[in-house]
């Protein structure tokens, strides 16, 4: 008994640091070691054409606290989650939908075409819908229900709007494997013990698909709080958000260390969200 | 009387073109251990999900007492159903399963700690409380399940083949633990199940479905003994069947001539006329089989001679077929009271006698347009 024990113990360890060993070094290359140079860089001091002198310095964590950086920071903050609550509001009913209907897999088609152009494109062609010259307001004009062009680009709600059309179908699949896989006889069965349909729906299919909103949570806040390219495009170059000063800081800026420190931030804040929304999965699971 | 009647009254269902259910009229009497018999695909589980309200009918109307029931939405509908595949809700332990319609209706904890205590013992599981559905048997689940459903004091359960998911043993156990709570609520059960064994053993009246019809409707004795229809014969229970021509008609007796087996006698359970085409069923645990030829006879049988060309052995009965010629094999079935001291152990290829009393036999169908 206790042989067999130990054998199956010591097998266990053995072949667990074996198999995780590709996984180890992929970390090791792609995660930990860029890491490490950021947070190195952070801490010295910046060179005048670029780069950084190999000096201990906390002159960047000085210019961090200035008040137009949290600005920013909170400006990010704020589009990552409206863009967040919207996509999802939209990604639920939606996949829903998708996981109920005759005509899945054409659905599923539907939201993987999007992928086949390319996401720069993609952003550019709002510039088409939504300014001065796109349709909406040309149209508009045309129709004489407006006089003048209403400005639509370049603001927060304009990016909002291109987050939520960007990262939907990332929140939808998610969501859809998972109703897909939820057993619809239980909102039969809730019904039958006495619940309306949106009890059913809220305390019997919430419940039960909350790893998967989770999931989508994350593919939606993690990249909309990072972004870059969006806001770059579509947004308003006074109120920008984090990804876009780090950009500017490493080029124009010639700042690195400043750049470095603003990751640093980004990423902290970045894990904070996601150990708040993977935490509380667990004290749901521990309260009930 | 906690129960409730309910009046299903010439309810189709529609499915595109398919005829689901077909003019089905059920009475269901208050109280009552209602049985819904019949095989795969027949419409059973339709009709639950009709009175449970998940369906419409595409015609007709089911009543509970005098409520039309088709206006309620099933969370206002006094019934409850025990799903086949339980239905648990995997992300609720099992306390919060029992109290999940409790909550609904917003009673206090204390209330909803008694009632789902009381419920419980009545299920015999009181120390898997606070256990998650996935931690549980099969058969823990099945009885979560109906303390579940009854939790909320419905007037009639509805149980759509609660037992198909459990081995043999278990199923004959939860049988008659349904039966016991059954008798203990009062409540109508109303119960599906396409195992004749099962209806048989616990239902006060069974309804037998086949093709979206109602076939008959009886008590499992009747449905046993006098089977409406060669259908209903053939599915409740094995049967011999014995296609002839009426060659006499006497006033409780006649005389059928079958081209297989040659002449017999049946009981006249139905009017039948002179020279139309019978079906007759005789149950082969009716059929007496010995080597010797019979004695003291009762007055009206048929006997034939015949070889057992296959036993089957199954201790406490044998299945026996026996040829009376190269047309037609009976089955016989032959209960071993005391094995080898009664009787001379019969072996296979052996000549036997077989013989039944004549009211054993029935006409269960009389083909219609044949002189
Ligand atoms: N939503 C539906 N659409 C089309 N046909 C359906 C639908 N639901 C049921 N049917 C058909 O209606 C018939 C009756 O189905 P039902 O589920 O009532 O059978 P059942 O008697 O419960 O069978 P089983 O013993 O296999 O559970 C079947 O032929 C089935 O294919
Ligand atoms: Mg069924």
């Amino acid at each position: 008994m206790t042989v067999s024990l130990w054998r199956s113990s010591r097998m266990k360890v053995n072949y667990g640091t074996k198999y995780s060993l590709p996984m180890l070094i992929w970390l090791t290359l792609l995660f930990i070691v860029p890491s490490a140079i950021i947070i190195m860089f952070s801490f010295m001091e910046k060179n005048q054409y670029g780069g950084v002198n190999p000096v201990f310095s906390l002159q960047a964590f000085k210019d961090l606290m200035n008040s137009a950086y949290f600005k920013i920071l909170l400006n990010t903050i704020y589009i990552a989650v409206m863009s967040t609550i919207f996509t999802l509001l939209l990604a639920l009913p939606s996949a829903y939908y998708m996981a109920r209907s005759k005509y899945k897999s054409f659905l599923m088609l539907l939201i993987i075409i999007p992928f086949w152009t390319n996401f720069l494109i993609r952003v550019y062609a709002w510039i088409a819908v939504l300014g001065n010259n796109g349709f909406i307001n040309q149209f508009l004009l045309k129709t004489g229900l407006i006089k003048d062009y209403i400005g639509m680009l370049y603001n927060n709600n304009a990016v909002i709007l291109v987050m939520v059309y960007t990262y939907l179908p990332y929140a939808i699949l998610p969501l859809y494997a998972i109703i897909e896989k939820f057993d619809f006889s239980l909102l039969e069965a809730a019904r039958d013990l006495g619940a309306s349909k949106s009890q059913s729906v809220f305390r019997i299919l919430i419940p039960n698909i909350k790893s998967g909103i989770i999931t989508s949570l994350l593919f939606t806040f993690i990249p909309a709080f990072g972004n870059y390219a969006i806001p770059q495009i579509i947004g308003d170059k006074n109120t920008n958000m984090l990804g876009t000063v780090i950009a500017r800081e490493l080029t124009t800026g010639r700042n690195w260390p400043l750049a470095s420190a603003i990751s640093m931030l980004l990423t902290l804040v970045t894990v904070i969200g996601v150990l708040v929304f993977t935490s509380k999965q667990k004290n749901i699971k521990k309260v009930i | 009387m906690n129960g409730s009647n309910i009046k299903v009254k010439n309810v189709n269902k529609i499915f595109d073109d398919f005829y689901a259910l077909n003019d089905v009229n059920i009475d269901i009497k208050a109280g009552e251990f209602y049985s819904l018999l019949g095989p795969s695909g027949c419409g059973k589980t339709t009709i639950l999900r009709m009175i449970g309200g998940f369906d419409e009918p595409s015609d007709g109307i089911i009543y509970l007492d005098n409520t039309n029931l088709l206006e309620l939405p099933p969370n206002k509908r006094p019934v409850n159903t025990i799903f086949q595949s339980y239905a648990l809700f995997p992300h609720l332990n099992v306390y919060e399963n029992i109290a999940f319609p409790l909550r609904l209706k917003k009673y206090s904890e204390q209330e909803i700690k008694e009632k789902v205590q009381k419920n419980l013992s009545l299920v015999k599981l009181e120390e898997h409380i606070y256990k998650m559905p996935s931690q549980l048997s099969g058969g823990q689940k099945q009885r979560i399940a109906i303390a579940r459903a009854l939790v909320n004091q419905p007037k009639v359960l509805l149980l759509d083949e609660p037992l198909s998911a459990l081995d043999a043993q278990l199923r004959q156990h939860m049988l008659l633990e349904l039966d016991s709570i059954h008798d203990e609520v009062g409540i109508t059960f109303i119960f599906v199940t396409h195992d004749q064994q099962e209806a048989l053993s616990v239902s006060d009246r069974i309804a037998v479905m086949n093709e979206g019809r109602v076939l008959q409707i009886g008590s499992p004795f009747e449905i046993y003994e006098t089977p409406a229809d060669k259908f209903v014969a053939n599915f409740i229970g094995e049967t011999n069947f014995i296609k002839g021509k009426v060659t006499e008609v006497m006033d409780k007796y006649a005389k059928i001539s079958s081209e297989n087996v040659g002449d017999i006698y049946v009981y006249l359970d139905k009017k039948v006329e002179k020279g139309s085409t019978v079906h007759v069923t005789v149950r082969p645990e009716k059929i007496r089989i010995t080597k010797e030829k019979p004695q003291n006879l009762p007055e009206t049988f048929n006997l034939f001679r015949g070889k057992a060309n296959k036993l089957i052995y199954k201790g406490f009965q044998t299945n026996f077929f026996v040829d009376v010629n190269e047309k037609f094999t009976f089955k016989v079935l032959k209960q071993h009271a005391r094995y080898i001291l009664d009787e001379g152990i019969i072996n296979w290829y052996e000549d036997v006698y077989i013989w039944w009393n004549v009211d054993d036999g029935f006409i269960v169908e009389v083909e219609q347009n044949e002189g």
